[in-house]
């Protein structure tokens, strides 16, 4: 045994990815079904074009995905919380920018008696007013807490000044806001957004005929109106890169928000920007984790990431450094974004990242839930487009540094850069 | 249900193997007993420094991501008051990897001034990051000094103060890794797609040359019984008043630890949870509350914390949360609601034992506190708590004597 010499290791070239099998619900929604595992649990969500896009008052979405668990026409908030809590059962609402979830846990003996009360979360909520007045309360001071932080600020101001104040994905929320927003905005928006257009749902775990039947009866009731998409884009990145700034001069970190719009998941390229996306900030041992943290202690962490929504995708870094590190820091992103314009990634580099992606993606397709996860990302990113999965194995094992390097020069330009900062004295 | 199989090498490392054969992936994970309550309390911090330091490369191996990430893997680590604990994930294959790079860190770390350097910025920045610098961030570095008074859970993981990282040497490094770091004060477990006894021979090859160190004795000293109800003001640049109230606990392997458990699930587990429908929904005191146990080894604390609606006085909301406590311990829970509290407990640990991962992490831990089979007693630990328990038990620990009071009040702007 030398222990200079690694042990020999290998990566699989192929991976397996569970089936999805897709039908009709009656409603004119759908159903993916992802069977495999080995526990004795099973997982639905059911995907709503609900998101906050839709609104027409701020606040809209989120308020209403939040009070679906306020009460139905048949229990009361109490009911239905000692009723999951009793089963062990979990459901869970969560509202997006595109899209809202409800999620159920369950085992397969409360299968039935979560699945009816989840049907009834998602048909006939009640919005009830004492209960909307709790919510609100507690949602306005978290949103107030939440204010005072400088990671905030900074995403606040990055999405501002990307997609502008008027823009679906641009605007954001404002104290007033939690006053202006009444019970009949949430039942407007939860007939229209739950009721009227078709929902998917993703089933996932041991799955069989009787699991499948119980799905359809009580989720494949109703009749929507499939309405089609109209896309919402953002904005050219054309402009010089713009720098905003929110003083806190207290603060002892600096947030750092950098970010501008990118190609989307539906584009040929997007794999391969994936990978790209990796080299600059995406794993542990990154150029700008190496080069900010473990160089240089600027900061605990810093990454990047593609942010995908339904009609653009992000390329966004973020990072909280101490306040007297601030300029250098942007410095730093701004050049390791220049190095990989100018310099081809060394074969080391590259293979060593294919070789951790590779096994993210075996992380990725390990059981059941993981899989249905990729499931639920196709069918809110990119058209239910379940060949993306393959195209981003594919690409992962053959991508080159030549090819990296172009797309580099296209993406990972200053042009269309917002630099958002927060803590720290006010710019000179 | 963790099957699992248990070996002991000679240098005294303990193997603790459960195979799954559901998954590609395997999970590697070691625990070392060492953790911030070992610490010099003048040196704070310091254990959960040297996790970050486990990662600047080990005697023979420059850099410890590198080769793992070549091989498909991913790792990472955390350190609480009890114990260390680092973990990989990687496809199984490649498992020896893990094996080479966990043993060479064991066997010597690559002690060097400029990694320690980084670190202490790194460190800093993560103090500032997650207690200085965010609102309520440093809730915990307040009430943990007012609970206990000489047990050493008195700190943080992250240290008293940035000071005592920024003092740290090299030499204390080294000290610090001879007297804790090593074979026979370890725990590997392992889950996945593998043959137990094949993952045996592999920790024989790679730890097995490991040699015994003498590992500093644990001689904590020992927190004295509160004998007044302690309070704390303070004023901090937020939006709203905070209470947190700290009530010590019975240890981690004390049968009413159990009971402790539940009482937090019947006061705030989920939405149907005593606070939450009486001091929230009902009294309209608080816009947020939650209780829960910290969990460690020796006697830890049962924790109330709520955020108060405005125009609430401190007074008015303690004494809503006392009426609430001294009810648990002068009327029984019903059936109905103690058969809740155990369902929802053996639902959780159903939902848990999916990944290898959290398999690995739960059978080291429960080798650490005992036996790793001992990880399939929790659901019977739990059910049998009775509602007299709970009552018994309840007296104990919400008599005012054992009760300290933080107030976080918000300054008026």
């Amino acid at each position: 045994m030398n222990r200079h010499i690694p042990p020999q290791t290998s990566l699989p070239t192929h991976i397996d990815i569970l089936p999805t099998a897709q039908q009709a619900l009656g409603n004119r929604g759908r159903i993916a079904i992802v069977n495999g595992g080995t526990q004795d649990v099973l997982r639905a969500t059911i995907i709503t074009e609900s998101g906050s896009r839709y609104q027409q008052q701020m606040l809209q979405a989120r308020i209403t995905s939040a009070m679906l668990m306020e009460g139905t026409r048949n229990a009361t908030a109490l009911q239905m919380a000692e009723q999951l809590d009793f089963m062990g059962s979990i459901i869970e609402t969560t509202a997006g920018a595109d899209f809202s979830l409800i999620s159920m846990l369950t085992t397969h003996q409360h299968l039935e008696r979560t699945l009816s009360m989840l049907a009834d979360v998602l048909q006939q909520p009640a919005f009830p007013q004492h209960e909307l007045d709790i919510v609100l309360r507690k949602q306005r001071q978290s949103f107030a807490v939440n204010q005072e932080r400088v990671d905030t600020q900074a995403r606040k101001a990055l999405m501002a000044n990307i997609f502008g104040n008027s823009h679906p994905y641009g605007r954001t929320a404002t104290l007033e806001h939690f006053n202006a927003i009444d019970r009949q905005h949430l039942i407007d928006f939860h007939k229209s957004h739950y009721l009227d257009k078709p929902i998917m749902v993703v089933l996932a775990g041991q799955v069989g005929d009787r699991e499948i039947a119980l799905v359809e009866r009580y989720l494949g009731q109703g009749n929507a109106t499939a309405a089609p998409h109209t896309p919402l884009l953002a904005p050219p990145a054309t402009h010089e890169p713009i720098r905003t700034h929110w003083a806190k001069p207290d603060a002892l970190q600096c947030a750092i928000h950098i970010g501008k719009p990118t190609i989307t998941r539906r584009h040929p390229d997007f794999p391969a920007l994936m990978v790209l996306n990796t080299v600059l900030g995406g794993y542990f041992g990154s150029r700008l984790m190496t080069n900010l943290r473990e160089e240089k202690g600027y900061t605990y962490g810093i990454g990047s990431i593609l942010m995908p929504y339904r009609d653009a995708c992000l390329l966004s870094i973020k990072a909280e450094v101490g306040a007297n590190h601030t300029e250098s820091a942007i410095a730093e992103i701004m050049h390791e974004m220049d190095c990989l314009r100018q310099t081809p990634i060394p074969p080391q580099e590259l293979e060593l990242v294919k070789n951790y992606l590779m096994g993210e993606l075996l992380r990725q397709f390990d059981g059941p839930f993981a899989t249905a996860d990729t499931v639920m990302g196709a069918y809110q990113h990119n058209d239910m487009d379940l060949d993306y999965r393959v195209r981003t194995i594919d690409t992962v094992r053959t991508v080159t540094s030549a090819q990296l390097l172009q797309l580099a020069q296209q993406h990972l330009t200053p042009k269309g850069l917002v630099i958002s900062t927060a803590g720290g004295p006010a710019l000179s | 249900m963790i099957d699992s199989i248990k070996y002991t090498l000679d240098n005294g490392l303990k193997l603790i193997v459960h195979p799954d054969h559901s998954t590609p992936m395997a999970a590697v994970n070691l625990l070392y007993n060492v953790g911030a309550k070992d610490e010099d309390p003048n040196r704070t911090g310091f254990a959960h420094l040297f996790e970050h330091l486990m990662f600047g490369g080990s005697v023979n191996i420059p850099s410890f991501d590198e080769p793992l990430q070549h091989a498909g893997g991913d790792n990472n680590a955390f350190t609480n008051n009890d114990f260390t604990n680092y973990y990989i994930t990687l496809p199984a294959q490649n498992i020896e990897t893990a094996f080479w790079l966990e043993s060479d860190r064991m066997l010597q770390l690559d002690f060097s001034e400029k990694s320690l350097n980084t670190q202490r910025n790194v460190v800093i920045e993560e103090f500032n990051q997650n207690y200085l610098n965010r609102p309520y961030g440093d809730i915990w570095l307040l009430l943990r000094p007012l609970a206990y008074t000489t047990h050493p859970y008195r700190w943080c993981t992250i240290g008293i103060t940035p000071d005592h990282i920024k003092q740290a040497t090299l030499d204390q490094v080294k000290t610090f890794f001879y007297s804790h770091y090593a074979p026979n004060n370890a725990i590997l477990s392992v889950a996945g797609p593998v043959e137990p006894d094949a993952i045996a021979e592999l920790a024989q090859r790679w730890f097995g040359s490991i040699e015994r160190r003498n590992v500093a004795t644990r001689n904590l000293p020992t927190e004295p019984p509160q004998t007044e109800p302690r309070l704390l003001e303070v004023e901090r640049d937020v939006p709203f008043d905070v209470l947190a109230q700290a009530f010590h606990m019975p240890n981690r392997t004390n049968a009413e630890f159990y009971t402790a458990d539940l009482i937090t699930d019947a006061l705030a587990g989920g939405k149907s949870g005593r606070l939450y429908q009486r001091l929230v929904r009902e009294q309209q005191l608080f816009s947020s509350i939650n209780s829960f146990i910290t969990g460690d080894i020796d006697n830890g604390l049962l924790v109330v914390q709520g955020q108060l609606a405005p125009n609430v006085a401190f007074e008015q909301a303690e004494q809503a949360v006392a009426n609430e406590l001294h009810q648990l311990a002068e009327q029984p829970l019903t059936n109905n609601e103690l058969q809740k509290l155990y369902n929802r407990h053996e639902a959780n640990i159903k939902f848990e034992e999916i990944s290898v991962l959290d398999k690995a992490m739960t059978l080291g831990y429960h080798e650490l506190i005992g036996q790793a089979s001992d990880a399939n007693l929790e659901v019977e630990r739990y059910n049998s708590v009775s509602a007299e328990r709970v009552m018994q038990q309840a007296r104990i620990l919400f008599a005012p004597n054992n009760c300290s009071t933080l107030r976080y009040r918000a300054t008026k702007r």
